[in-house]
């Protein structure tokens, strides 16, 4: 099962630089866990996106805001686990790498290729 | 000078580095196209303030360009050695109708530019040769302008490039966008080269102008590229770094070019927007696992955007990072910088001691940078003699004129 892991900021509020020791932390944690195959990807959502639009039979492509309202997703990251247990560890000791705060997970109900083959 | 011709300068300056690049594409030969770059410019000057300037500058100039160069290659004879297949490579080649011809042109453009940096940085060719033949065709700067920046000869900077240019026909170094596999393996020479493109733009080495937006525009758009193509720890860093930079760039000089230092920088001039981009990015570099110099560089730039003031600075931060920093890699301005930071958190005495043992081994007493620093803590110190002496020792050593006022008004304030 994959869960998504994210948290949110608020637009305009600064965001407190990680420590040094934080960072260090994070930074192994991170690439055991990408070593070890838990990690599916990391990354950050973008404040704009692109929109595809089919309106009868014709294309358009625009740019609009990702999300609606001040929240922004600066990261995320997606993790293949057994358990909802093992999800929930592994999210505590990132969030001990990163300091106080919220880590939200979700799990993600996804279709892949293998499913496909049952 | 004309008006006409002071725009025909302003575009040479914005436009020469895509109209290269794309010139190299469609002729296949770097020297060619350099040829065919500056006999498109003479056409514009004899053109354009009869006709005007054209709507689209860049595919006037690659057309003109283009069709000088297979001029003189019919009348040199050298069509057969020269005529490359890849001059048919135009805009009726590019399948699908869904994508307007304009974005279309857009698109090749850009990624000419970073073919460019690729081709430059080829792993094929060493370092040194990288570099200046990366100035020279991606930023454009004249043999003598890195010569200057890198305080050697015209000479070796000629030989630089002359060996680069020798090593790409003689290895037949493709002028492509590396496949993802080997993107990886050669982004590090990329991204430093990037990083030494946008240093040079952003503090120029020598010269009257301390910012040259060209340079520092340019490492911006290419570090992006970079992103784009690999999400790599490193590439994430480096662009997170030169965008912290560049949110201060306002607030660096006076209107007549003169340098305001940290301390008096009107912080409410620092770009919001490009801080709360940089910082983000820093996050993802770091839950990407691996943290590496630029990450690390762009760490210390975030905390000093997000303070209020030098004496509400996390400076402990700043020296943690320093400290990371200097595991990674030993290096004497590394360590200077960090001598800096010591001296605003524990007092100008620690960071003093620091540079002293540095200026004992020799290694930075070259440097102007070491001996303003000096200067700057032995005047917090009280220590008025030995500070003068601090700045003569910079004031010998400074290249770079708005560099040079700096220092000499902190020194006549002194000795008033």
């Amino acid at each position: 099962m994959q869960f998504f892991i994210y948290f949110t900021m608020t637009e305009g509020a600064p965001m407190a630089p990680p420590s040094p020791e934080g960072m260090a932390k994070m930074g192994k944690f991170m690439e055991e866990s990408f070593n070890s195959g838990r990690i599916v990807a990391t990354g950050r959502l973008p404040r704009e996106v692109t929109n595809v639009q089919l309106d009868q039979g014709k294309f358009s492509v625009s740019d609009g805001p990702f999300i609606e309202g001040k929240e922004l997703i600066p990261g995320f990251t997606v993790i293949s686990v057994d358990s909802k247990q093992e999800a929930v560890e592994w999210v505590k000791e990132l969030r001990e790498c990163m300091g106080d705060g919220i880590l939200k997970m979700a799990q993600l109900s996804a279709t892949s290729k293998e499913d496909l083959k049952g | 000078m004309e008006p006409i011709k002071t725009e025909i300068g302003k575009i040479y300056k914005s436009e020469s580095g895509r109209v290269l690049a794309s010139l190299i594409r469609i002729l296949g030969d770097l020297d060619l196209a350099e040829e065919a770059l500056q006999d498109a410019f003479y056409k514009a000057l004899e053109k354009w303030p009869k006709e005007g300037i054209p709507k689209n500058p860049y595919s006037w100039l690659v057309s003109a360009g283009k069709f000088k160069a297979i001029d003189s290659i019919r009348r040199l004879g050298r069509g057969k050695e020269l005529f490359p297949e890849k001059l048919s490579l135009e805009k009726e080649d590019l399948d699908g109708d869904f994508i307007d011809p304009q974005d279309w042109e857009n698109i090749l453009i850009e990624d000419d530019q970073l073919r460019l940096i690729f081709y430059c940085c080829h792993p094929l060719i060493p370092l040194d040769s990288r570099i200046a033949l990366s100035l020279k065709e991606v930023c454009g700067m004249s043999t003598d302008e890195i010569a200057q920046a890198y305080l050697v000869s015209f000479e070796t900077i000629k030989k630089r490039i002359s060996r680069a240019k020798a090593l790409i026909k003689e290895k037949k170094i493709p002028y492509e966008i590396p496949s993802k596999a080997e993107v990886t393996r050669r982004t590090d020479a990329v991204l430093h080269v990037i990083y030494l493109i946008y240093n040079e733009g952003y503090s120029a080495s020598s010269g009257e102008v301390h910012i040259r937006r060209e340079l520092t525009e340019e490492a911006i758009f290419l570090s992006r590229k970079l992103v784009e193509l690999s999400s790599s720890p490193e590439s994430l860093g480096l662009l997170a770094l030169l965008l912290l930079q560049e949110s201060r760039r306002e607030s660096r000089v006076t209107k007549n070019g003169d340098l305001i230092p940290l301390e008096n920088q009107d912080r409410s001039l620092w770009d919001k927007k490009l801080i709360r981009e940089g910082v983000q990015l820093i996050q993802h570099a770091v839950m990407s696992g691996r943290l590496g110099p630029y990450t690390l560089q762009a760490a210390i730039a975030s905390v000093h955007t997000l303070a209020d003031s030098v004496q509400n600075t996390q400076w402990n931060l700043i020296i943690g990072y320093y400290d990371m920093l200097l595991t990674i890699n030993t290096s004497p301005v590394v360590e200077l910088n960090r001598a800096i930071a010591v001296g605003m958190h524990e007092g100008p005495e620690a960071g003093l001691a620091i540079i002293q043992r540095l200026l004992k081994n020799k290694e930075l007493d070259s440097y102007h940078i070491i001996y303003s620093a000096q200067a700057e803590l032995l005047k917090r110190l009280g220590r008025k003699k030995e500070a003068i002496k601090a700045y003569k020792q910079a004031l010998e050593l400074v290249h770079q004129e708005p560099e040079e006022r700096y220092l000499k008004k902190q020194l006549s304030k002194i000795l008033n």
